[in-house]
């Protein structure tokens, strides 16, 4: 006898043991007593929500002997010939196989029939999504008007798939993910009945893997009785799943907090290491800084669903990170999860993502300070100076001065790529508070924040008169305020006409020509007649 | 074959010897994991040991001798079907013909054991189905699905599948089997399990190509000394490379463990996990910042993307090399 996985031996046999699905369960029951059961139901949600175990219960329903309170008896003949599968009128059709029009003319044909064992003929067409157009259509007429004893039941995990046509002839019940803990609960029911011992933390971690689909949580279950037997811990879990345990999570997380890089990698890779899959571990760490980042805006109940042990830890952790930063350390390692897809490294991948985030979350504390232009500069190289220096002294020196060179012309013009992005921004500002002097400043476009730390507008040749209009007083005092408005800096501007310069930015001409030496190369050569 | 002979995949294995054992084997596997860490080789294995004549248990192993071992070993058993990919996918006719033999009883094995192979090539049509038989097929039938890319199957197949994890291999175990193989080759071996990221097929390529190591330090010497170099020398580079038909992708993947090292040592300071093992006295006099390293491991990234997207891969390497001189 071979074995036979726990989601199928514990498919729901009545409406009561549809988890989480209360809502539908209701409707359908109460149909069922009063005699209102329509002629075609849509059942769509996402995988392992109850979608074809509700379709087969109300097939039992409608044609059981002895029909109590709108469950099923599951002991008269018809339900039992239809537990076992040889009822002959309830037809379970499987439409990503047959999709045609064929197949849905044979229906039609048939469905004429009366039916030959019980009350009424059942078609349950399930992923009823992959019918091809032709074979909706054909299936329309049949679904508005059919024989008094039949029923169609459909069932898809993608209802926008469906033609409206179809949707508008149907009872549309929509099943929701299951939340964590009635995945739980049931769970626990599921062991019990196996007699086999399973940790409580070992639970959570089951429930939380499933996102939401009851087979994917007896799935996980099944497959851990198969590893450990009959008393499972969250270390067998872990190890089934590949997933990090607590004490893993908070380490690494504890590491990211401080913004010790070094610590982050080397954890990352002893893991690695240790046989935990990439691709879950990012996905732990996503779950676990969501996690923070809600106990952060001081949510509670439910949702929170850390360990009570560690959370007066993962609290520490919580006030010691901002909200910004929480925000883009989970964007981040979403984008790095998405990523992974298309990377054979995917290791690399996660790596440079943690890096470049903590790194940014070190600026980042800088940037929320409004400063003038300059000051912030030296400030950002003061900084990142200071983390620099750590780990440079570690590898080797490096001269000290060049680094805090280079910074200072970074955030230069990291700043002017601030306002070249959001130039429209500027223009918008500046439309609002006098019309004309949007009207001249259209003409113009930045190009750059020269060594005094102001911003250069250029304009075309031909619009002079727009760039004299443009540096009179009351004009340039207008849109210094707009961009001190926008980003919280004093900058002074100052304008060029295209192809010469008057503003004494005098370097232009030969730094073209070095800029062409240096994408083209050779010699200069002078031509003589 | 056999279970004995899978390297490096401990828990994997020891999942699937128990379920075995303790008769909990599932309808319905998805082996997921790297390219070329065992993942076929363990389903065979697992068909095997299910259709084992004298399976024994003591050690959870087939015996390799009965006709039924002999015959899967061969690859002509009559209960296992292998369903590879048609032009590049696995079409919803080859699905079709499948489930018209799976409702048959067993010919001459205990279970039938239909093993479909990069399975994320199943198109749409055919990965829905699919479903229906995935999650009740008829008794003593297993599916075994086999992916690299489990991200490209859908949700409602992994719902169906237990799902076994394969880890990357670590380099000292590739070292052990390329030694096994290839024992001429021992000065390579080292650095080639070390490039290999994990997978045993990636290192044997890597070996098979021996020029691709020979030129790993060209390639890395040319990005050390690429702040110097003009525009123009970039594209004579990139030509010349184009002329001797380099694999524009492992150019690619060699600078990006260059810089993964240069990453990884400038954060942890820490020599033994690095990858270019050779070359710890160039990683260590290397003067970028983390930010530029970062950068510029973004932007491989990107390429490589590029690449799939069949983007002209002279394009693509010339563009890398000039934003990352740029930054």
């Amino acid at each position: 006898m071979s074995y036979t996985a726990l989601y199928r031996a514990f498919r729901p046999q009545r409406f009561l043991e549809v988890v989480g699905q209360e809502h539908i369960s209701k409707t359908l029951k109460n149909a069922l007593i009063h005699q209102r059961v329509a002629h075609a139901y849509l059942f769509c949600g996402p995988r392992g929500t109850g979608k074809t175990s509700s379709a087969k219960i109300l097939a039992k329903a409608v044609n059981c002997l002895g029909l109590t309170l709108g469950e099923p008896c599951n002991e008269c003949s018809n339900c039992l010939a239809i537990n076992a599968g040889n009822f002959l009128d309830v037809l379970e059709i499987d439409a990503a196989s047959n999709r045609g029009i064929d197949e849905i003319r044979d229906i039609r044909d048939k469905v004429k029939f009366a039916p030959s064992q019980g009350k009424s003929k059942v078609y349950i067409i399930d992923e009823v999504h992959m019918l091809t157009s032709e074979a909706f259509n054909a299936l329309l007429k049949t679904l508005e008007e059919p024989p008094s004893h039949v029923l169609f039941i459909l069932a898809t995990t993608e209802p926008q798939k469906i033609p409206l046509t179809i949707l508008s002839r149907c009872q549309r019940f929509d099943y929701r993910k299951i939340s964590t803990s009635e995945i739980k609960e049931h769970l626990l029911s599921i062991i019990s009945q196996e007699g086999i011992r399973v940790s409580d933390s070992a639970l959570n971690i089951i429930a939380r893997k499933a996102a939401g689909g009851m087979r994917d949580a007896i799935s996980v279950l099944d497959q851990c009785i198969a590893f450990a037997g009959e008393t499972i811990e969250s270390e067998d879990v872990e190890k089934v799943l590949g997933t990090l345990g607590e004490e893993q999570i908070l380490k690494i997380s504890d590491a990211i907090v401080k913004g010790d890089v070094g610590t982050v990698i080397f954890l990352l890779n002893e893991y690695l290491q240790s046989g935990k899959d990439i691709k879950q571990v990012t996905r732990d760490l996503i779950e676990f800084f969501r996690q923070i980042m809600l106990i952060k805006l001081s949510i509670s109940g439910e949702i929170i669903s850390i360990n009570a042990e560690i959370l007066p830890f993962v609290k520490e952790q919580a006030a010691s990170l901002s909200i910004p930063f929480l925000g883009q350390l989970v964007l981040k390692l979403n984008q790095v999860e998405r990523e992974m897809r298309w990377t054979s490294q995917p290791q690399i991948l996660l790596e440079a993502g943690l890096v470049e985030v903590i790194f940014q979350g070190q600026t980042l504390e800088v940037a929320e300070k409004p400063t003038p232009v300059k000051a912030k500069a030296v400030d950002t190289s003061i900084k990142s100076e200071k983390k620099l220096q750590v780990r440079e002294e570690k590898a080797q020196d490096v001269k000290e001065n060049t680094v805090a060179m280079l910074d200072v012309k970074v955030a230069n013009t990291a700043n002017f790529q601030d306002i070249k992005r959001r130039w429209p921004d500027v223009l918008e500002k500046v439309k609002q508070i006098k019309i004309t002097t949007h009207a001249f400043l259209v003409a113009g476009e930045p190009i750059g924040i020269d060594d005094q730390g102001t911003l250069i507008l250029s304009f075309k040749e031909n619009r002079k008169f727009h760039k004299d209009k443009i540096l009179q007083t009351e004009n340039r005092q207008l849109i210094e305020k707009a961009l001190n408005e926008l980003f919280g800096i004093n900058i002074n501007i100052t304008c060029t006409l295209e192809g010469q310069d008057n503003t004494g930015a005098n370097s232009q001409d030969g730094s073209a020509f070095d800029k062409a030496i240096e994408f083209f190369g050779g010699n200069i050569v002078e031509i003589k007649e | 074959m056999g279970f004995v002979e899978i390297k490096g995949q401990d828990t994997a294995v020891q999942i699937l010897k128990k379920s075995i054992l303790s008769s909990h084997v599932s309808h319905a596997y998805l082996f997921q994991g790297l390219e070329g860490v065992g993942k076929k080789t363990t389903a065979l294995a697992l068909a095997q040991a299910l259709n084992c004549l004298k399976f024994d248990t003591s050690l959870a192993e087939a015996c390799g001798k009965c006709s039924g071992c002999i015959k899967v070993e061969n690859g002509n058993h009559p209960d296992i079907q292998m369903v590879i990919p048609e032009k590049y996918v696995i079409k919803i006719d080859q699905i079709r013909s499948l489930k018209g033999k799976v409702y048959y009883k067993c010919y001459e094995g205990r279970y039938k054991v239909i093993i479909l192979d990069n399975a994320h090539n199943l198109t749409i049509e055919a990965s829905n189905s699919l479903l229906k038989v995935l999650e009740e097929p008829p008794q003593d039938t297993v599916f075994i699905l086999v992916t690299s890319e489990p991200g490209k199957l859908t949700d409602t197949i992994i719902s169906r599948c237990q799902q076994i994890q394969f880890q990357p291999l670590s380099v000292y175990t590739i070292k052990e089997l390329l030694m096994k193989k290839n024992p001429e080759k021992l000065s390579q071996i080292s650095l080639a399990a070390g490039l290999a990221g994990g997978s045993l097929a990636k290192a044997e390529e890597l070996l098979a190509e021996g020029e691709v190591l020979e030129n790993r330090q060209e390639t890395i010497n040319f990005v050390k000394k690429l702040f110097e170099l003009s525009f123009s020398d970039i594209i004579l580079w990139c030509e010349k490379w184009d002329r001797e038909k380099k694999k524009v992708k492992t150019i690619l993947e060699i600078i990006q463990l260059w810089y993964r090292d240069l990453l990884v040592f400038r954060t942890t300071g820490r020599e033994e996990i690095l990858i270019n093992q050779d070359l710890v006295a160039d990683i260590k006099n290397s003067q970028h910042t983390l930010l530029n390293i970062n950068y510029a491991l973004l932007l491989i990234n990107e390429s490589i993307k590029n690449l799939e997207y069949n983007v002209s891969p002279r394009l693509v390497l010339e563009v890398f090399f000039m934003k990352l001189k740029i930054n």
